[in-house]
């Protein structure tokens, strides 16, 4: 990954658009899930973290994520502790002063931001870490819901 | 007061209704200070005159009790339909644009600092939802007298919070001194026809050398604002004994920019030629949120009707003011 990739439009206050040129689909809990980046490490993390890699298939995902890599020259912080935040619709997860995942619990629609160290290393520890918080966090919220929905 | 389950706790809040730009909020809180400042800030809703009770959005806000540090470090990031934004290192404000929910935490302490709801959290907070809720934010000045409305647009540094003070002086209803924000005129019959402007009373932020032509600022201290500026915050009123207004039809748009020769010059300009200026400095959205992207432009393509002009200047804000109060009047 070279360092442009992560820069954003000067206009851009929120990183709203940076591209997110890397795309990988997964087998999660028995949905399907698409996850963009503009980081590698976030795809090769999202494996380690029990995200099955599907390969040849064209149907549309069941949810869709979009995990922004930020760029950091210090190393990552990796003592974070993962805090939930839940409403009605949405499940917040703060790791950090600059990392979070969203995730909407009715669209199954997710977005967030990880710290990557410059150069972007398979196996970053931090990124690991994030995608590991996001699956068992998500995870559970999305058994929760099966469970509800069986119930019903 | 209604209740709310967050997590595994119950929280009992005080929950009203307020305005934006026009539009109905769900403002909830557990802290009767931020319910307080919530009443101060907002414009009341007048129930009776709202088509259906449902609120377009809702804001939840939950003050606890934390040791963690209440320092300064704004951050705002967003993708999706989803945004995250925090002031301090202690907060945190969520936003799922698609429910337009907004879902904050803070320490007790920050419910203390009525000064930064007002002129940050409050701010920041309506900036980001007003996309939803069919707002167009404008990085424009706004001043009002008689039937007129005056938009002031220009980019940072132009000169709008200097000349929209001079004009305050000179009897205008100061609306907002950089960001303006433009809703339609019959959201709330259903009748949508035009588009009106709409302030919040947030302070007028002036760069120290104001002090220069404004003296009263010598009274203050400039401190550092949210953007990292260090900026007098100060309220008009209080300091410059000018009248506010919180809304107003758009007549004219003036588009403000720097010369190099000492003078003032006026021209008129086409309206498209100001609406292309306005609507180039709203945030694109995409995906999900394209339509309220397209929504906002179409706000700005309705000030069509304005006298647009072009003012070129580089002398002190009280002459370029007495320049564009000739125009105005001569407009009537």
């Amino acid at each position: 990954m070279n360092s442009h990739e992560l820069d954003h439009l000067p206009t851009d206050m929120m990183c709203r658009r940076t591209p997110l040129d890397l795309c990988g689909r997964f087998l999660f809990l028995g949905t399907t899930v698409r996850i963009s980046t503009n980081c590698a490490s976030v795809l090769l993390a999202a494996k380690e973290a029990g995200f099955v890699p599907l390969r040849g298939t064209e149907q549309e995902p069941e949810m869709k994520w979009e995990i922004v890599g930020t760029l950091s020259s210090a190393a990552p912080v990796e003592d974070w502790e993962c805090n939930e935040t839940l409403d009605d619709h949405t499940l917040y997860l703060s790791m950090g002063p600059e990392q979070w995942f969203a995730f909407d619990l009715e669209t199954h629609e997710g977005a967030g931001f990880v710290v990557v160290s410059i150069p972007d290393r398979p196996g970053a520890p931090n990124v690991g870490l994030y995608l590991l918080a996001v699956a068992y966090n998500v995870g559970a919220r999305l058994q929760t819901e099966f469970k509800k929905e069986l119930l019903i | 007061m209604s209740s709310v389950v967050i997590g595994e706790t119950t929280l009992t809040l005080c929950a009203q209704r307020l305005l934006f730009a026009g539009r109905p909020i769900l403002f909830r809180t557990n802290a009767p200070k931020i319910a307080r400042y919530a009443r101060d800030f907002f414009a009341q809703t007048d129930d009776s005159n709202l088509p259906s009770a449902q609120a377009l959005a809702t804001i939840t806000i939950y003050a606890r009790e934390t040791d963690e540090p209440c320092e300064s470090a704004p951050s705002f990031r967003g993708r999706g339909h989803f945004a995250a934004g925090r002031f301090t290192l202690a907060d945190s404000f969520w936003f799922n644009l698609r429910t337009r929910e907004v879902h904050g935490t803070c320490p007790l302490s920050l419910a203390d600092d009525r000064m930064r709801w007002r002129a940050h959290i409050f701010p920041a907070l309506l900036g980001i939802l007003s996309a939803t809720i069919d707002v167009a934010p404008v990085h424009a000045a706004c001043l009002a007298r008689g039937k007129h409305g005056l938009l002031l647009a220009g980019q940072s540094g132009a000169g709008k919070s200097t000349l929209t003070v001079a004009m305050a002086k000179r009897g205008y209803a100061l609306l907002s001194d950089d960001w303006t924000y433009l809703s339609a005129t019959g959201a709330r019959t259903n009748k949508e026809e035009g588009v009106e402007a709409w302030g919040i009373p947030v302070p007028v932020k002036l760069l120290p050398d104001a002090s220069r032509f404004f003296p009263e600022l010598l009274d203050y201290l400039p401190q550092q604002s949210l953007n990292g500026e260090i900026a007098y915050e100060v309220s008009p009123g209080q300091c410059f004994g000018v009248s506010r207004v919180l809304r107003c039809p758009v007549t004219v748009v003036a588009l403000l920019e720097r010369r190099k020769k000492p003078g003032s010059r006026i021209v008129p300009i086409t309206a498209n030629e100001a609406i292309h200026h306005l609507a180039r400095e709203v945030e694109p959205l995409g995906g999900s949120l394209a339509r309220c992207y397209e929504m906002q432009i179409d706000l700005i393509r309705r000030l069509g009707n304005a006298s647009c002009y072009r003012v070129s200047f580089n002398n002190p804000p009280d002459n370029v003011a007495e320049v564009l109060d000739d125009t105005l009047t001569n407009l009537s």
